[in-house]
């Protein structure tokens, strides 16, 4: 009883949806549901700090990176709740579907077996196709949103295919679906068919995280997808899958030289195209798909340069920029549900009608670029310190350049926000309680940017 | 301490000035002034610290700033820095006292702006610490960014982005060979630091030590800028605010000067004397190009551009001929150079408000006309082509000394480039106010107080290094006796 007291966060979630399920049947109130749903979160993000590390032999996992990660999950929950409740008034379905969309991904981040990590990442993204195919009563919008769910719909069962295909392959070899070390030895005698099996694996997982060859989906999901939902596609589902993918590939032993030279050549594409088909988009969100293919290119890097050597400072790196990139993305996305319009040419001169959002919004998006005094330069400082540390050359050079390309984009917004513009007002509610959560973030951000030595002591305990 | 006051002096007065805007724009503009005076005061406090050490390192100051990586908030100044700050205080007390009349819309946050550029320009003189160096050589980029497109004249975005992509490869460049010598100190002694006294002794193998020179060399290049490189500049001083692009000209090309000295020259001195005569090639041959194409424009900004390529040929010949008389030329160069090309970007702003035009073509006999201006054009066109009694003329005459006896050829040939920089000027001159009167709508303004003052303390103090150039020697002559005995030694 006392060990099971250990997976405190998802069980009070699943306790939340049951609630949730049950209030929604008797009493329509979205008020209700919202504060439900809130108190269910907290309660399971205060239920962090009483667990223990344990091992739940052979599903589960609880140490201090796992743990970090549930924290990170849970807080983007938080915050994409928080933003659909001000931006859609009357559904209160959403909120069932992002719990239960939020406890997928938790299970995904603890699991250390085959079957978990399925579990885990089906329950996530069936949630997401109800989330995904939300209409709003807005005929346009609608369309694009079920072409988006269609889209996805198709294209993550086929990615689930390959993934239990390689599973069946995996357990074909080894006999045991854990991820340990000690059953995934690849030697000479390995068969090709195992290795087909690790290639279908890391597809199916390529495609979660919209690496280039796999991309296509990526831009029309968060054009058509509304902000909220967005921002959770763009934070929890990227990071709870980045997770599981680093404990895979952490337990698999060199995964022989030549796919490590595919993975190279696969994070230099991504993070080249990604950055550049960024370029002639018209649609704020648009730009941040491509821009999240590339940032995800980025922490691909550095899972190159975990294939060399395991140490400490790699897992930083990842928390470091995850951490950064979740909240900088969160605040984008906060913005973007309070303005409630994504076309870039909308956002001419908002400086002039509404400087307090215009100057979050920059503070943002230099953060993405990378600028000092934010938090975004740490993250990147990082990456170019891991990249130099395991003297990976083209893929310091590519980071280079994309960076150098994503300036460009990145600052072809900003411009657009301080044109000279003489415009309408703009009708929203300054006071809602998300304009003061973007607040938070930005200050938080450069905080972190100006002073990071406490946060990253912080994170190098949970690393 | 007073060097930490003098790092966030500028910034919290730009955070000033664009709070106070809300109440009133004089206040701004007073917080902006007030700022600047008080960064003067303390600048010449320092001079006179100078003046009474032995010490290198005038003023120190040390504390942790990132412990995880040994990132110290590493503070200090000596001539050669000292001399640099000197220089932009007086520049952005002159730019703030003329954009009085000028910038009208968006006064605190164009106040905001200049001063963080100010401060971050300020933090690069002052870093001793590597990545507090890149840190505020990053900072820097974006308020110019916002200069530019929000106050510049057509085209702006495009410009401002085109600006903005080149410092950034420079910016990346610069971040990746700090990294990479840091790192590969790390391994050698295992001990992580950004700090410049400690890496200046770390242990590079040689080939790293090229690489790593040639990425600090282009990466100051871009921003200097030379001849492969430079095509940012023109296009950017010709769609700047006026006093914008005497920010541009004055201080940011003053940064990568002032870093290829104290980095290129301080960490890598061995690796830098091996690559000095190709060096000192590219310097001849912007020196050369500059001058031609100058020679040919119409846009009075854009001539003012080329010309600044030209010149900085000469400085980097006389950073990298790297002996005590090339060095304080150089200074003395940069000094003087940006004073005089800074009255002239003035002038041609006074132009443009009478004439409503910067194209050479329409405008012409403007002598004895619009009042003191060709008389202050006059003198300053003569001091950057070099006339003795300048500054100007001290600089390229040390640079052309100290080379000579290590360089003749290379020497023989730059110098040659001197009666080119005669010719375009002073055809700038005939073509501007000599001959026919072109223009009927001219406006007859005359100046007034602010703008004949800034012009003439611009002269004065041009006159004075020219006459009297040992105030600024002795300013700096320490550390630079420092750096040249560092490379001295591997002749």
């Amino acid at each position: 009883m006392i060990k099971n007291a250990q997976i405190l966060p998802i069980s009070f979630l699943f306790i939340t949806l049951i609630i949730l399920i049950i209030t929604i049947s008797f009493n329509r109130k979205n008020l209700i549901i919202f504060i439900i749903t809130i108190i269910g979160l907290l309660i399971s993000l205060l239920s962090i700090f009483l667990i223990k590390h344990t091992l739940f032999y052979p599903l589960i996992m609880i140490d201090n990176y796992s743990l970090f990660y549930t924290f990170l999950i849970l807080i983007s929950a938080l915050y994409c709740s928080i933003f659909s409740y001000t931006y859609l008034n009357k559904n209160e379905e959403v909120y069932m579907l992002i719990i239960c969309s939020t406890i997928g991904a938790i299970l995904l981040v603890l699991s250390i077996h085959m079957t978990t990590f399925f579990i885990g990442l089906e329950l996530m993204s069936i949630a997401l196709y109800g989330l995904i195919i939300y209409l709003r009563n807005d005929k346009d919008n609608d369309l694009k949103a079920l072409e988006s769910g269609i889209k996805y719909m198709v294209l993550s069962s086929m990615a689930s295919c390959f993934l239990l295909f390689g599973m069946a392959l995996l357990y074909f070899y080894y006999g045991n679906l854990t991820f340990t070390n000690y059953y995934f030895k690849l030697d000479d005698n390995t068969t090709l068919w195992t290795i087909i099996g690790i290639v279908l694996i890391l597809i199916s997982l390529g495609f979660k995280l919209s690496i280039i060859p796999f991309h296509s989906y990526t831009p029309d999901l968060y054009e058509g997808t509304m902000p909220p939902i967005t921002a959770f596609i763009a934070t929890v589902t990227k990071i709870s899958v980045f997770v599981a993918f680093m404990r895979l590939l952490m337990i698999l032993p060199n995964i022989t030289s030549f796919l490590n030279n595919v993975l190279t050549i696969i994070s230099i594409v991504t993070i080249l195209f990604g950055n550049i088909l960024a370029l002639k988009q018209n649609n704020l969100k648009r730009i941040l798909g491509y821009s999240s293919i590339a940032n995800l290119g980025y922490l691909l890097t550095v899972i190159i340069a975990m294939q060399m050597h395991i140490c400490k400072f790699i897992l930083e790196t990842i928390n470091i920029y995850l951490l950064t990139y979740t909240l900088t993305t969160l605040g984008i996305f906060g913005i973007i549900s309070l303005i409630n319009n994504e076309t870039l040419s909308f956002y001419k001169g908002l400086f002039w009608s509404k400087p307090d959002l215009a100057i979050v919004l920059t503070i943002m998006l230099l953060s993405l670029a990378g600028i000092p005094l934010t938090a975004g330069f740490i993250g990147k400082v990082y990456i170019f310190l891991n990249a130099l540390n395991y003297q990976l050359w083209f893929i310091l050079i590519s980071i280079g350049i994309g960076n150098s390309i994503g300036i460009y984009y990145y600052f072809r917004i900003i411009s657009f926000l301080y044109m000279n513009v003489n415009k309408k007002q703009l009708i929203f509610d300054l006071n809602s309680f998300v304009y003061y959560l973007v607040l938070s973030l930005s200050l938080f951000i450069l905080v972190f940017g100006l002073f990071p030595q406490n946060i990253i002591s912080l994170i190098r305990v949970f690393s | 301490m007073i060097l930490l006051c003098f790092l966030f002096i500028p910034f919290i007065g730009g955070l000033l000035s664009l709070s106070f805007e809300k109440i009133n724009i004089k206040y701004s503009r007073c917080s902006a002034l007030f700022t600047m005076i008080i960064l003067l005061v303390l600048s010449i406090y320092l001079c006179y610290l100078n003046l009474n050490t032995t010490n290198i390192w005038v003023v120190k100051y040390r504390t942790i700033w990132i412990d995880r990586f040994g990132i110290y908030l590493n503070l200090a100044v000596d001539g050669i820095s000292l001399s640099m700050v000197l220089l932009s205080v007086v520049l952005g007390l002159l730019s703030i006292i003329c954009s009085f009349k000028e910038i009208n819309k968006c006064i605190g946050l164009f106040y905001f702006n200049l001063l963080w550029i100010l401060g971050s320009i300020i933090g690069v003189f002052l870093a001793m610490d590597l990545f507090l160096f890149l840190f505020f050589w990053e900072i820097m980029i974006f308020p110019m960014y916002f200069i530019i497109s929000m106050w510049g004249s057509a085209y702006k975005e495009q410009i401002a982005i085109k600006f903005f992509i080149y410092t950034q490869i420079s910016g990346v460049i610069l971040l990746i060979t700090i990294f990479t010598l840091v790192v590969s100190n790390f391994y050698v002694t295992g001990k992580l630091t950004f700090e410049y006294q400690s890496l200046v002794n770390a242990q590079i193998g040689d080939k790293v030590g090229v690489l790593l020179m040639l990425g600090l060399f282009i990466s100051f290049a871009i921003k200097l800028p030379i001849f492969p490189l430079h095509t940012w500049l023109p296009d950017v001083m010709a769609k700047n605010p006026k006093y914008g692009s005497l920010d541009l000209i004055g201080i940011l090309i003053k940064t990568a000067a002032y870093g290829l000295l104290r980095l290129n020259l301080g960490l890598f001195p061995k690796q830098s004397l091996s690559f000095a005569p190709y060096a000192m090639i590219v310097g001849i041959i912007s020196i050369y190009y500059g001058a031609v194409l100058a020679f040919s424009q119409r846009n009075i900004k854009r001539l003012m551009a080329y010309s600044s390529i030209s010149h900085m040929g000469y400085v980097l010949i006389g950073i990298f001929s790297s002996n005590i008389l090339s060095l304080q030329g150089a200074i003395m160069f940069v000094i003087s150079n940006t004073l005089s090309s800074a009255g002239l970007i003035i002038i041609s702003g006074l132009l443009y408000e009478r004439l409503n035009t910067f194209d050479i073509r329409f405008m012409g006999g403007l002598f004895g006309k619009l009042g003191a201006i060709p008389g202050f054009a006059l003198s300053l066109t003569l001091a950057v082509l070099g006339l003795p009694g300048t500054g100007n003329f001290i600089g390229e005459f040390l640079i052309l000394l100290g080379n000579f006896k290590l360089y003749p050829k290379i020497t023989i040939i730059s110098s040659l480039g001197l009666i080119l920089t005669a010719i375009y000027s002073l055809n700038l001159i005939h073509k501007v106010y000599y001959g026919k009167t072109k223009n009927k709508a001219l406006k007859n303004i005359f100046l007034n107080f602010s703008e004949v003052n800034i012009l003439s303390i611009i002269l004065f103090l041009i006159f004075i290094s020219g006459f009297y150039p040992q105030i600024i020697f002795d300013l700096s002559i320490k550390s630079i006796t420092n750096i040249a005995q560092k490379t001295m030694f591997f002749y």
